[in-house]
C-alpha cells in the first residue's frame, strides 16, 4: 500500500511536470511567435516606448534566455518567489505587501495583485459550486439509477431514460437560462446571480442552490446511466444469488452487496469529474455571475492576463492530478483487488 | 417421512419467444441424511429445479406444483418467510466458487453476515461460529481466514468456505449445485472426500446436482436422471448402475470413460436434446433413441415403478428388453 502511494505520487508529481513545461511553452514561446503577443509589451501599459518594454522585460526576467526562465518559473512554483525577484517587483514592501503583489504562480498584469492571491479569491466559489453541485447529482442519480436497474423496461425506467437524454442534450447554458428567467426572474424563487461566502450559510446555498441544480442534472443524468448500468451488471452477479440464498433481504442484497460492488467505478468518475470541476465550471459560473475560478479564466483570457490565464491552467491541472490520486487511493481502499494485487 | 417433497413441479420462463418449460412435471422426494443426485446434461432443468426450490429464480419465472419442506409448502411462500428458511431451513452451495463470494468483502464478513442473518447472536459469538465452520471444512487457521479477501484464497478453499456458510445455520436441506465441476481434478477429489464426510456428520438431506456419474457413484443414496425437464429414470445408486432402465441413462454410463478403454473413442449419443420452447408431443429422447417405436413418438411415457424397489422409469420399451439391455451394459462396463 505504502509502495503504491508512493509510485502514484510520483507519477503525479511527474504529470505536473510535463504540464508545467507546457504551460511555459505555451504562454511564453509560442504566444510570441504565433500571435506576436510580448508578455513585457502588454505589461507595460498603452503604445509604451521602446524603454519602457525593455525595463518591463528586465523587472519581469523576461530578458533572460527561455530555460532559465522556465526553470526560475519552476523554482517559484515550488520554493515561492525569490528574494531577488522580491526586491525587483515590489521594492521598498514589507513581506506582507509583496505576497499580495508577487506569488508562486506569479503577478497578474491586470490588476496589482499575485496570481496566488486572485486564485484563493475565487477559488471558494468553485469549490462551494462543485460540493452543492456534486451532493446534489450524487442524490438525485443514485436511488433512480438503482430503482431503474431493479425494475429494468419499468414505466419508471423508460421515463427515467427519457430525462436523462434531455439533461445530458441540454446545454448547461441553455438550460441554465431557461432555470434563470423561469425559476429567477418570473417566479423570484432563487437570486438572479452573484454568491455569498460561507459565513452566512444559509445565504451562501440560497445563492448556489440554482446553479448547483443546473450544473447537478446534467451531471446526473449521466450517473443515472452509469449507475444503472452498473447496478444491472452485479445484479446478476454470482455472488448476489450467493447472498439471496443465505437470506439476506433485498434490501440488503441491493444496497451491501450489489452497490457495494457496483459503486467502485462511480466512485472513480465522481473524482475524476471533482477534479475537472474544481478548475472552474466556466460555462455555469459565467450564466450565473459567480465569480469562481472559471469565471476569473475568462476575464483573464480576455484581458490577455497571460500569469493569470498560465496559473490558473496549471492550478486546474494540479488539482486534477491530486483527483487522479486520491480516486486511486480510495479505489484502493473499497477494493482489496486492487489493493493486494 | 421425506423431508423435501417434491410434486408435479412445473417451472416456465417467459421469453420473447413465448413460455420455456424448463422443469415439466417433476417429482422426486429426499429423507433426513439421505443424498439424492439429479443427473443430467446442461439444460435438462436441474439447475431450474434447484432454484427453484431455493425460491432464487426470477420473478420471470413462473414455478407450479408442490415443493414441500418438511410439511411446509414453499410454492407460494411469501417473499418473506421464504426468506427466513433460505440460508436457515435449506441452504445452497454453487457451482462456481470463485464468483459466489463477494470479492470486496472479507470471509469473515460474509459468514458472519450469514449467522446473523438467521440466529440473534453478538458479533462475537457469530466469528466464533464461522471459525468452527470453518475449521469444520478443513481449513488451516481458520481464524486468519476471516480477514482474507475471496481472492486470496483458491478455488478448493473458496469452495470450502461456501460449504461452511451454507452449514453455519445447520440447514434439513442442503442443495449442491455442481460442486465440484468448476474445480481441478484434485481439489474435487478433496471437496467430494469433504462432502463424504459431512454426510455423515450433518443429518440434512442433500440434493447433489451433477452431471458427473462419478460423483453419483461416491456419494449418492438415490439418483433422478433428469432430460429436457423431465425425470426418466429413478432409483436407488446401486440399482442404477446394476440394471440401467432409461436408454438415455444407457447412453450417460456408455460416455464414461472407461479404466481399461484408453485407446477407445469416447461413446456418445448422437444428437442434441429438443428445444423446450416447443417440445416433441411424446417422448423428449424420441429423436436420439435407439430403441425408438412409432408408441414414443407420440405418447409421453408416464414415470412408472419397475417393481425393484423404489425404481422407477419412464420407457414405453418392455421390462424385458430394458432388463436386458440394461444388464448387458453394466456387465460391459464391468468387463
Amino acid at each position: 500500500m505504502v509502495r503504491f502511494l508512493i509510485r502514484r505520487l510520483l507519477g503525479g508529481i511527474f504529470v505536473v511536470l510535463v504540464v508545467t513545461l507546457a504551460v511555459f511553452v505555451l504562454f511564453g514561446p509560442v504566444l510570441r511567435w504565433n500571435s506576436n503577443i510580448s508578455p513585457a509589451r502588454l505589461y507595460a501599459g498603452k503604445n509604451p516606448s521602446p524603454e519602457q518594454i525593455e525595463r518591463v522585460s528586465a523587472l519581469l526576467g523576461l530578458d533572460k534566455p527561455y530555460y532559465v526562465q522556465y526553470g526560475y518559473t519552476l523554482k517559484r512554483l515550488v520554493l515561492g518567489p525569490s528574494q531577488e525577484e522580491r526586491e525587483r517587483v515590489c521594492p521598498g514592501s514589507t513581506a506582507a505587501e509583496c505576497d499580495e503583489l508577487l506569488g508562486r504562480f506569479g503577478s497578474s498584469f491586470a490588476k496589482q495583485r499575485s496570481v496566488d492571491s486572485l486564485i484563493w479569491t475565487h477559488f471558494p466559489v468553485t469549490l462551494s459550486l462543485t460540493f452543492v453541485a456534486a451532493i446534489l447529482w450524487l442524490l438525485i442519480s443514485i436511488p433512480i439509477g438503482i430503482i431503474s436497474a431493479i425494475r429494468p423496461r419499468s414505466i419508471f425506467d423508460r421515463v427515467t431514460i427519457v430525462f436523462v437524454l434531455i439533461g445530458q442534450s441540454l446545454p448547461v447554458y441553455y438550460f441554465g437560462l431557461l432555470a434563470l428567467y423561469f425559476l429567477a426572474y418570473r417566479l423570484g424563487w432563487f437570486p438572479l446571480s452573484g454568491y455569498e461566502p460561507l459565513s452566512n450559510p444559509g445565504q451562501w446555498l440560497y445563492h448556489l442552490l440554482l446553479p448547483g441544480l443546473v450544473l447537478a442534472l446534467q451531471f446526473a443524468a449521466i450517473y443515472v446511466r452509469i449507475t444503472r448500468s452498473q447496478m444491472l451488471d452485479t445484479l446478476s452477479e454470482d455472488y448476489v444469488r450467493t447472498a439471496r440464498a443465505k437470506g439476506a433481504g433485498e434490501t440488503r442484497v441491493i444496497v451491501r452487496h450489489a452497490f457495494r460492488n457496483a459503486m467502485l467505478p462511480i466512485v472513480t468518475m465522481f473524482g475524476l469529474d471533482l477534479g475537472l470541476l474544481l478548475g472552474g465550471a466556466i460555462l455555469i459560473e459565467v450564466t450565473f455571475g459567480l465569480q469562481g475560478l472559471g469565471w476569473l479564466a475568462v476575464q483573464a483570457a480576455q484581458r490577455l492576463d497571460v500569469p493569470t490565464t498560465a496559473g490558473i491552467v496549471l492550478f486546474s491541472a494540479i488539482i486534477i492530478v491530486a483527483a487522479n490520486i486520491v480516486v486511486d487511493i480510495v479505489n484502493a481502499t473499497l477494493d482489496p483487488r486492487i489493493r493486494l494485487e | 417421512m421425506a423431508l423435501l417433497t417434491v410434486e408435479n413441479l412445473r417451472t416456465t420462463f417467459r421469453t420473447d419467444d413465448g413460455p420455456v418449460g424448463a422443469v415439466d412435471g417433476v417429482s422426486l422426494s429426499v429423507d433426513a441424511g439421505q443424498v439424492l443426485g439429479i443427473v443430467g446434461e446442461s439444460g435438462c432443468g436441474k439447475s431450474a429445479m434447484s432454484l427453484s426450490i431455493m425460491g432464487l429464480l426470477p420473478k420471470s419465472a413462473m414455478v407450479e406444483g408442490s415443493i414441500r419442506l418438511g410439511d411446509r409448502e414453499l410454492v407460494g411462500l411469501p417473499g418473506g418467510e421464504l426468506r427466513r428458511l433460505r440460508g436457515a431451513e435449506m441452504a445452497m452451495i454453487f457451482q462456481d466458487p470463485m464468483t459466489s463470494l463477494n470479492p470486496v468483502m472479507t470471509i469473515g464478513w460474509q459468514l458472519v453476515e450469514a449467522v446473523r442473518l438467521h440466529q440473534k447472536v453478538s458479533k462475537a459469538e457469530a466469528r466464533r461460529l464461522a471459525i468452527e465452520g470453518l475449521a469444520a471444512v478443513g481449513i488451516p487457521s481458520p481464524e486468519d481466514r476471516l480477514r482474507s479477501y475471496p481472492l486470496e484464497l483458491s478455488g478448493g478453499m473458496r469452495q470450502r468456505v461456501m460449504i461452511a456458510m451454507a452449514l453455519l445455520n445447520r440447514p434439513r436441506l442442503l442443495i449442491a449445485d455442481e460442486p465440484t465441476t468448476a474445480l481441478d481434478v484434485t481439489t474435487q477429489a478433496q471437496i467430494l472426500e469433504l462432502m463424504r464426510e459431512l454426510r455423515r456428520e450433518v443429518d440434512a438431506a442433500i440434493v447433489l446436482i451433477t452431471h458427473d456419474l462419478g460423483v453419483v457413484a461416491e456419494l449418492c443414496d438415490e439418483v433422478a436422471v433428469m432430460y429436457a425437464g423431465r425425470v426418466v429414470e429413478r432409483a436407488t445408486v446401486d440399482e442404477l448402475f446394476a440394471r440401467p432402465q432409461h436408454p438415455y441413462t444407457w447412453g450417460l454410463l456408455a460416455s464414461l470413460p472407461g479404466r481399461n478403454l484408453a485407446s477407445e473413442r469416447l461413446h456418445q449419443i448422437p444428437g442434441s436434446p429438443p428445444s423446450l420452447l416447443r417440445p416433441p408431443a411424446g417422448c423428449r429422447f424420441a429423436a436420439r433413441c435407439p430403441f425408438v417405436m412409432d408408441v414414443c413418438r407420440d405418447d409421453p411415457p408416464p414415470l412408472t415403478p419397475t417393481g425393484r424397489g423404489t425404481a422407477a422409469v419412464a420407457c414405453h420399451l418392455a421390462q424385458d428388453v430394458r432388463d436386458r439391455e440394461g444388464a448387458r451394459l453394466s456387465g460391459e462396463e464391468r468387463a
